[in-house]
């Protein structure tokens, strides 16, 4: 329900769930391809068992994170307009290149990462056989030495890919960072936050799909890998959730004009998801669990089922953090005397399954990447060879 | 473009060199691959060329009429009675649909108390609701498209479909707009809105058909009172310009540089 006074036109939020999918699906992107990174080229070998996985997470979720965008558009039809007649001066221009650019090399890297496996699984026939071998576009080696050039190949692209990968991340929070109409948006942490927390859904995803695995095949989960995976997401974590506190401190320090308007709506439409959820029990709890569980693995192994639990806060965390910007910076009306309503509908094109739908599609499409070829690197011998 | 494409391509086709450089992991030519690729892309990019919003800005529709001229919109607060036929005409003359305003009339009531109460019209009849006996004072404020010198509008639209003509107006080519709404969130006076109907951004063009034909905005030609005023901002014997010379005015959020060509005279610090 609206509250004091509200432009007409403002009536419902114009970026509503679709919008706050889309950079959660691009953040898992960025996420889930800097911990493979973390393996691919900074030789972190602990990550190996997870390193397929994440960088086929990033493919996965990068090739549906436009469908949100597309979902929303109120024209779908003429979105190729943002690549044939661009306007420079916008930030979102530059969306269209950048993210062709960097599927591009994705593609290329998971085309050269998992070669062998195509090979290996189109020598096995049968129509996924033949699917296999046109995945292949005719190459037919399979030598250790190809192996090696596959590699060398693959791990090139990571040089291009990182940069690209934080540019894609980080444009997000710049477009809304710039917004200088929205006194909510237009801070110049927002970039630093949609990407700390970007850091923070990749590498959660990871390890709660990870445990997942393990715990579907009945085996451990390996000790090496989740201690690296729960440090690093730790670490992005406590950054990540000291970003969003800076921020909030800085506003309120400052007692601007615009402040009297973030008080009332940090203490009323968005106590629940701000307050409640984005610091206290995804945040700041998640952030103790995370610890206690991490040193119960140190001391003995133990504490799974509290880092799958932690993980998967954080991960909650990095959506809610969207829906707060995104949704939270348009409940202030631009009149600065009154505040909008938003309820997210069931079944409208941008309502809540369509919404859920689109957030399992990748990782339906990572179910069948797995069942095809095997993502999870679970067998301690293959462990043990890399 | 098609010398461009050659000279571009010419090193995929042919060349020894690029002959040496090929993967050796690949027995089959993955030129061949790229050639249909391109060609996929290319078919796509002429089918998108081929809809609807060719791609291409449309010419200012008032041609050379207005060069030289620079539009500009002054609103005389103490003479508004809020009668609103403004919001009638525009809804009329631009067949803005119910739910969305080009322009709309605000009440400021500054109470008793000193609390500040703001009301638009009922959206019935466009009638403000009769005043409480215990008011300070009471105004109208209309609202509209500022048309920016510095626009945050037009900058952050992503095709080019918003632009700003050479006579300063800021229109929207409804063909090209893809309906981000990115620039619904950049405006900061809350005047654009995505058009129900046809799907893309919209707003008020000061009646552009209107003024590129000599003629007034429809909320200016039925103003009763003479507290909308539109013209000329170069031309210093303009309406415009007399009043902003004679009179203190105002813009609105000025301090976010937007430079807006929609002044006020006589407007109190409660308005935003």
């Amino acid at each position: 329900m609206e509250t004091g006074f509200v432009f007409p036109n403002e009536g419902h939020p114009h970026w509503t769930a679709m919008i706050v999918l889309y950079p959660t699906l691009s953040g898992i992107v960025a996420g889930a391809y800097i911990v493979a990174c973390l393996y691919h080229v900074f030789g972190r070998k602990e990550f190996f068992p997870v390193y397929r996985f994440a960088l086929a997470a990033t493919f996965a979720f990068l090739i549906f994170a436009p469908l949100p965008l597309l979902m929303h558009l109120g024209r779908p039809e003429r979105a190729l307009n943002i690549m044939i007649t661009p306007n420079f001066t916008s930030a979102m221009a530059g969306f269209g290149f950048v993210y062709s650019f960097y599927l591009m090399v994705v593609a290329l890297e998971i085309w050269f990462s998992f070669r062998s496996d195509f090979y290996a699984r189109a020598k096995r026939g049968g129509l996924l056989g033949m699917g296999m071998r046109l995945l292949l576009l005719g190459a037919k080696d399979d030598t250790p030495a190809m192996r090696e050039a596959d590699h060398r190949i693959s791990r090139s692209l990571s040089y291009i890919g990182i940069p690209t990968d934080f540019i894609l991340t980080g444009y997000v929070g710049f477009i809304f960072g710039t917004i200088k109409a929205n006194p909510w948006w237009s801070t110049a942490t927002m970039l630093l936050i949609f990407f700390t927390t970007a850091l923070v859904a990749g590498a959660a995803m990871i390890l709660f799909m990870y445990y997942f695995r393990t715990w579907r095949k009945g085996i451990a989960a390996d000790r090496a890998c989740v201690d690296g995976l729960s440090k690093y997401l730790t670490w992005f974590a406590v950054v990540a959730i000291a970003i969003q506190g800076i921020e909030l401190l800085s506003v309120a320090y400052k007692r601007t004009a615009d402040w009297g308007m973030i008080f009332q709506l940090i203490t009323g439409k968005l106590f629940y998801s701000y307050v409640v959820m984005q610091f206290i029990v995804c945040g700041v709890g998640a952030l103790a669990l995370l610890f206690f569980s991490r040193r119960k693995l140190l001391r003995d192994g133990s504490g799974g089922i509290g880092l799958f639990i932690a993980a998967l806060l954080l991960f909650t965390q990095s959506i809610v953090v969207r829906w707060n910007v995104v949704i939270g910076g348009q409940l202030i009306s631009k009149s600065h005397r009154g505040f909008g309503s938003y309820h997210v509908p069931l079944l409208h094109r941008e309502g809540a399954i369509p919404v859920l739908i689109t957030l399992f599609m990748p990782f339906v499409f990572l179910f069948i990447f797995d069942r095809v070829i095997n993502l999870f690197a679970l067998d301690t011998k293959q462990a043990e060879e890399a | 473009m098609k010398n461009a494409q050659d000279k571009q391509s010419q090193p995929l086709l042919d060349g020894a060199a690029a002959e040496d450089q090929r993967c050796p992991i690949n027995s089959v030519p993955r030129r061949d691959v790229l050639r249909m690729l391109s060609a996929l892309a290319g078919s796509l990019l002429v089918i998108e060329c081929t809809n609807e919003g060719s791609g291409e800005i449309p010419e200012d529709p008032a041609g050379k009429r207005n060069a030289g001229k620079r539009w500009g919109y002054v609103f005389d607060v103490d003479k508004c009675i809020g009668c609103c036929l403004c919001m009638h005409a525009c809804k009329t003359e631009n067949d803005v649909p119910e739910s969305v305003y080009r322009t709309w009339i605000e009440r400021y009531r500054i109470n008793a108390d000193h609390t500040v109460t703001v009301e638009t019209p009922s959206k019935k009849d466009f009638r403000f609701a009769a005043l409480p006996g215990d008011v300070i004072k009471a105004f109208f404020v209309a609202k509209l498209c500022n048309h920016c010198d510095n626009t945050p509008c037009t900058q952050v639209c992503p095709v080019g479909a918003s632009y700003q003509t050479h006579d300063g107006v800021v229109l929207i080519d409804e063909q090209h707009c893809v309906g981000c709404g990115y620039c619904v969130q950049a405006c900061p006076y809350g005047t654009r809105f995505l058009h129900p109907v046809t799907k893309v951004a919209s707003k008020c063009t000061l009646c552009y058909h209107r003024i590129s034909a000599g003629k007034r905005p429809a909320c200016v030609t039925v103003c009763p009172t003479g507290a909308r005023n539109f013209g000329d901002l170069n031309d210093p014997k303009s309406e415009v310009s007399r009043l902003i010379k004679r009179h203190r005015y105002r813009v609105l959020k000025p301090e976010l540089g937007t430079v807006p060509r929609c002044a006020y005279l006589g407007l109190d610090t409660e308005v935003v």
